[in-house]
């Protein structure tokens, strides 16, 4: 089952877009973590950033393997606002038992980037 | 101890903020600069057996708990952001069980605040993930809707 018909990826709203290893997260109110400002919560962002590594890895397993995030490090690169977000996944190195994946974010133009996140994955 | 009330993140203990309103976190309160806070793990945020939470919801519980705990420490109310966070996940937290997140303020340098954090099942102390936050002090106080 794709990691967004999960209840967190449904609570997200991200979706697999037709290109390559391309994400979209629809905004929502319960997204903002700075009320005043507006922004999305940068666990939103992060939360994102390991289900679009989580899905990208899935495309490439075999019939009956599974995969968990490891660890995830994001950076914040700018302040978000309330409005979509998009996410380019790219697999660095898929060995039989590990899977690391480098995501970017962002929101009105990818050449500027709002995150971007290198996640390890397991995979067993 | 620092009480809910006394603390300047108490909007994210209530039911006001659209986001921790889901999450229905509990403060516990603070000791020797720990912020503790407890939730029943949500069902919103079970991943594909149903049974557990998705990693993801303990990055997003760990970057809350450990950007309140800055929040708490400061002299003066200023915003907050994340601008690095790291999480480890070393086990999966079951649908309802409770949790318990620690987060520790370990310095302020430069504008820059630096927390550590955990999240462990409560009942037998079992460990679900850990993680490092860099927070930046003092940041935007106006949307970027309204300086653009």
């Amino acid at each position: 089952m794709s990691v967004f018909k999960t209840n967190i990826g449904k609570w997200l709203q991200i979706k697999s877009l037709e290109a390559d290893g391309l994400y979209h997260l629809t905004f929502a109110e319960h997204h903002i973590g700075n009320v005043w400002i507006r922004s999305i919560h940068g666990g939103v962002s992060a939360s994102t950033i390991e289900l679009c590594a989580e899905a990208e890895t899935q495309k490439l397993l075999e019939e009956g393997q599974d995969v968990t995030v490891s660890t995830g490090t994001i950076d914040y690169l700018r302040i978000t606002k309330d409005a979509d977000i998009f996410a380019k996944a790219t697999i660095v190195r898929k060995s039989k038992r590990l899977s690391i994946v480098d995501v970017v974010c962002w929101q009105d133009d990818e050449a500027i980037p709002v995150a971007r996140g290198s996640v390890t994955l397991r995979i067993g | 101890m620092t009480k809910a009330a006394d603390h300047p993140a108490q909007l994210l203990f209530t039911d006001k903020h659209p986001l921790t309103a889901d999450l229905k976190m509990k403060f516990e309160g603070v000791v020797d600069h720990t912020l503790t806070v407890t939730l029943n793990a949500p069902e919103t945020f079970a991943d594909q057996d149903g049974i557990h939470t998705h990693t993801g919801f303990s990055t997003l519980f760990l970057d809350t708990v450990m950007g309140s705990c800055v929040l708490g420490e400061m002299e003066n109310p200023q915003t907050i952001a994340t601008i690095k966070l790291t999480t480890n996940h070393l086990g999966k937290a079951k649908i309802g069980e409770k949790l318990v997140c620690r987060a520790t303020f370990q310095g302020e340098e430069n504008e820059i605040a630096y927390v550590s954090g955990k999240i462990l099942a409560s009942k037998e102390e079992r460990l679900i993930a850990t993680a490092i936050g860099t927070f930046m002090v003092g940041t935007a106080t106006k949307s970027i809707r309204e300086k653009s």
